[in-house]
């Protein structure tokens, strides 16, 4: 067999390796940690600093949080609040009313706490129905808030918008990230590896139906982001093809290695991160723009805390994590099992998603099988007959902790 | 075809220290000398707003919920930050239905932007009831400090600007015109086709055409500006295996069309350099300048929000995906034949326009081959079967927003 295409030592290959060998390389996304504090200048103990942005109840998360009312505190409230409360919060109750403003409960003792790195008081309510304002005075009854609505969830009664939840921000320094898939064409066919591919007729025994050349397409995840000043779009490349000896061909004929135009290829808004690393937002998101471009940072998410012993997003943000999928391209064989794999993805190449925590929306890596395609011993016709999945491999938690970011529902 | 320059942010001065007095309450106060109507004289005083007018959009789109507040320009004493703080923190808004009104509607952001010395407020009215949800109700503004003790007293809100209001005390005849034509440009499919060549072949030849229109910029100011500039007509350095038929590049017939303004010197607050491509292989060069966002994500008084919008085709040419022509009219292989039309992102299309002016797709069109090459490598005969639409593209926004000034103003500056 005449290797004419060595994947393991051509520039596509590197660009392969450096996007998913992780092992090696390190490029899988990234949460990094680097821990501060950032108290205002003007930041005092005054009665008029003891103020409050806005009031948030997630009503879709599980018990206890379902209960959990976050009040956060305005610009430079930091000092009047722990002057009220105490630097734990206990020296506060929260009182609860209805819509109509009429006062239907207090918080109990011990359930409330205050978090000095967001500037946040949370507190539950002890009844059965949700109230819809609230407020927080402290025990002596000699300061209190104003009456604030409690706002929700994306999709809840009363939805916080970003305006809100970036009250005391800078817009300009909302990232958005987005998502979009490269589809990556896998050239399967009998005595293929991932590093060598010819153009012998191989179609008596064909990878489907009569064909003796297939196509091993799936679906891998990249991502972008932008904020109102800047952006890395310039980063998505739209396709590349097959490029025998710098030749744009393979077997004589233009086929796309990878196509980051077809299926979901459009850049679509999938979370938000903040443009700094300041406040609530330390963790530094590190995420890879496409096929062969190493992970650079995105932005900054915000750490879970942990109230009534369990972890919880700052108010307005949801969790997530990084999951990741492993295609065993040994699965994938021709004809009878001979310990070729009989296709070009290489060994160990994963794809991964950051997606929701609790529920993630992308749930397996597929692969699709096109047949159709032949070779005849120096020209090769292109298979575009879809035949279908022909593998399917479940997306993971991997080993990344879990961060917080802003949901895409609030993206402007 | 556009870039940008990103010029450093101008750093906020922030007053170190506020004052808190008693609260004088949420009424309705005309402090200082500002006049209902926005008719302030620029008399500043720090410790009160120096507001020159209000405006809110009423078109474009209709019934905008958002009020900009028009600070005193190049004047220390007057820069509202030092009064509502970085990111606007300290400031809100009420807006009232008459200068009786008693029951005013709040807001619910407020952003600032500093080279501009504006606010800008957006209602908080979607949960009211008609016709108090409609923007339309409210005639007048008050911004004040969240502690209630400083106040703008009751400016009416202007729903139309001059280029004057607009620009403060910057010379209009500094104004450029961004104008936007395209040109459509010629690629070819078939067997012997690569991105950098055509081999003619002696067997099998089916030579067709494939084409894009590709959009530029041209700018004109009082020295006349780059329309002279302007992409022309260009033909293929020789036949294409004798096929001499068609242009490698064509702009005359695009009539170009101005799209906004940008301020030809870098002054406050037009303090980002926009790049742009005047013709097909030109240099890019800066245009002029645009103003930032404010802290809201809202443009200073008066002007409008610009984006880079691109569209990315795909390459045309064998495989899944292949995006060929959906009609029944064009044989086999649609879409099958290598092309010259292989995007290594050169082949990608960007607008720099408001978003809603981007309405329409990028086509990539196909004229298929009829009649081939006559088999001794000749294809100056070759015919076509007809033109289908090979791709549609959508744009995607992109950033950075930056903001310009509206047609309607710029085209009256010179």
């Amino acid at each position: 067999m005449k290797p004419l295409l060595r994947l393991g030592l051509s520039a596509g290959a590197a660009i392969l390796a450096l996007t998913h060998f992780t092992g090696c390389l390190g490029s899988e996304p990234k949460v990094l940690g680097n821990k501060t504090l950032n108290f205002d200048a003007v930041d005092t103990t005054n009665d008029e600093n003891f103020k409050f942005s806005f009031a948030y109840l997630d009503t879709s998360l599980g018990a206890p949080h379902d209960k959990t009312v976050t009040l956060q505190g305005a610009a430079n409230s930091r000092n009047a609040i722990i002057s009220a409360c105490n630097s734990a919060g206990t020296g506060c109750v929260c009182e609860f009313f209805n819509a109509a403003g009429v006062k239907i409960e207090e918080s109990a003792s011990g359930f409330i706490q205050f978090d000095t790195t967001g500037n946040y008081v949370r507190c539950s309510y002890p009844g059965a129905t949700a109230p819809r304002k609230v407020r927080l005075r402290n025990i002596a009854e000699t300061k209190v808030s104003a009456i604030m609505s409690i706002k929700n969830q994306p999709g809840g009664t009363d939805p916080i918008t970003i305006q809100e939840l970036f009250a005391d921000k800078d817009l300009n320094d909302l990232r958005t990230v987005y998502i979009y898939d490269c589809l990556f064409n896998f050239l399967q066919k009998k005595n293929t590896t991932a590093v060598s591919f010819d153009c012998t007729d191989q179609s008596a025994d064909p990878c489907g139906g009569a064909s003796g050349l297939c196509i091993l397409q799936a679906p891998y995840p990249f991502y972008l982001y932008a904020d109102n000043l800047t952006n890395n779009f310039n980063m998505k490349i739209a396709d590349l093809l097959y490029n025998s000896g710098g030749s744009d061909r393979i077997c004589n004929t233009q086929i796309k290695r990878i196509d980051c135009t077809a299926g979901s290829g459009t850049p679509k808004p999938h979370f938000g991160l903040y443009g700094e690393q300041t406040g609530i937002y330390q963790q530094a998101v590190a995420l890879s723009a496409g096929p062969g471009v190493a992970n650079q940072t995105y932005g900054f998410a915000a750490d879970l805390d942990s109230y009534l012993g369990t972890d919880i997003c700052p108010p307005g943000l949801v969790p997530y994590k990084v999951f990741e999928a492993e295609p065993d391209e040994t699965s994938m064989e021709v004809g009878a099992a001979d310990g070729v794999n009989d296709n070009n993805i290489p060994d160990g190449f994963k794809a991964y998603s950051l997606d929701n925590a609790s529920g993630p929306s992308l749930l397996s890596l597929i692969f699709t099988q096109f047949t159709g395609g032949n070779c005849d011993g120096t020209t090769c016709s292109v298979p575009t007959t879809n035949n279908g999945p022909i593998g399917t491999f479940n997306y993971n938690p991997s080993g990344t902790s879990t961060f917080c970011v802003i949901p895409k529902e609030l993206l402007p | 075809m556009a870039s940008f320059l990103r010029k450093p942010r101008i750093g906020f001065l922030v007053a170190a220290s506020l004052i808190f007095v008693s609260c004088l309450g949420s009424g309705v106060k005309t402090l200082g000398t500002k006049q209902a109507g926005g008719t302030g004289t620029e008399d500043t005083d720090s410790d009160s707003f120096s507001i020159t007018l209000a405006y809110r959009e009423d078109a474009n789109p209709d019934d905008s919920t958002i009020v900009t507040l028009q600070g005193v320009r190049n004047l220390a004493s007057a820069k509202l930050i030092n009064l509502c703080g970085a990111n606007a923190v300290s400031c809100t808004c009420e807006f009232y239905k008459s200068t009786s009104d008693t029951s005013p509607a709040g807001s619910s952001s407020v952003g600032i932007s500093d080279e501009n010395n504006s606010v800008s407020c957006t209602m908080d009215i979607a949960s009211l009831p008609a016709p108090n949800n409609d923007p339309d109700t409210y005639t007048h503004v008050v911004v004040k400090t969240t502690d209630g003790t400083k106040s703008s007293g009751l400016i009416q809100i202007k729903t139309s600007l001059t280029l004057a209001d607009v620009l403060g005390d910057l010379d209009k005849k500094n104004v450029r015109k961004i104008y936007r034509y395209s040109c459509s440009r010629t690629f070819f499919e078939g067997e012997g086709v690569t991105p950098s060549n055509i081999t003619c072949l002696t067997t099998g030849h089916r030579l067709g055409i494939i084409r894009a229109n590709y959009d530029f910029y041209l700018y004109e100011d009082t020295q006349g500006g780059n329309r002279g500039d302007k992409g022309g007509d260009t033909a293929f350095d020789s036949p294409i295996c004798g096929y001499n038929q068609t242009l490698k590049i064509s702009c005359t017939a695009s009539t170009p069309s101005l799209r906004y303004g940008l301020y030809g010197a870098q002054a406050e607050p037009f303090i980002v350099a926009v790049t742009m491509t005047p013709a097909p292989e030109g240099t890019n060069a800066i245009y002029g300048f645009a103003a930032l966002p404010d802290s809201a994500g809202n443009c200073p008084t008066g002007l409008v929000k610009i984006r880079p919008h691109q569209a990315q085709p795909a390459s045309l040419i064998s495989g899944p995906n292949t995006q060929g022509c959906a009609t029944a009219a064009v044989p086999p292989p649609q879409g099958q034949l290598p092309s010259s039309f292989v995007n290594n992102n050169s082949l990608n299309n960007t607008l720099v326009e408001e978003s809603s002016q981007v309405t329409s797709t990028f086509d990539v069109t196909r004229e298929w081959n009829n009649t081939p090459c006559d088999g001794t490598g000749d294809c100056s005969a070759i015919t076509f079967g007809g033109t289908c639409t090979a791709q549609t593209v959508a744009y995607t926004a992109l950033t950075p927003i930056v903001c310009a000034i509206p047609p309607s103003l710029a085209t009256g500056a010179f």
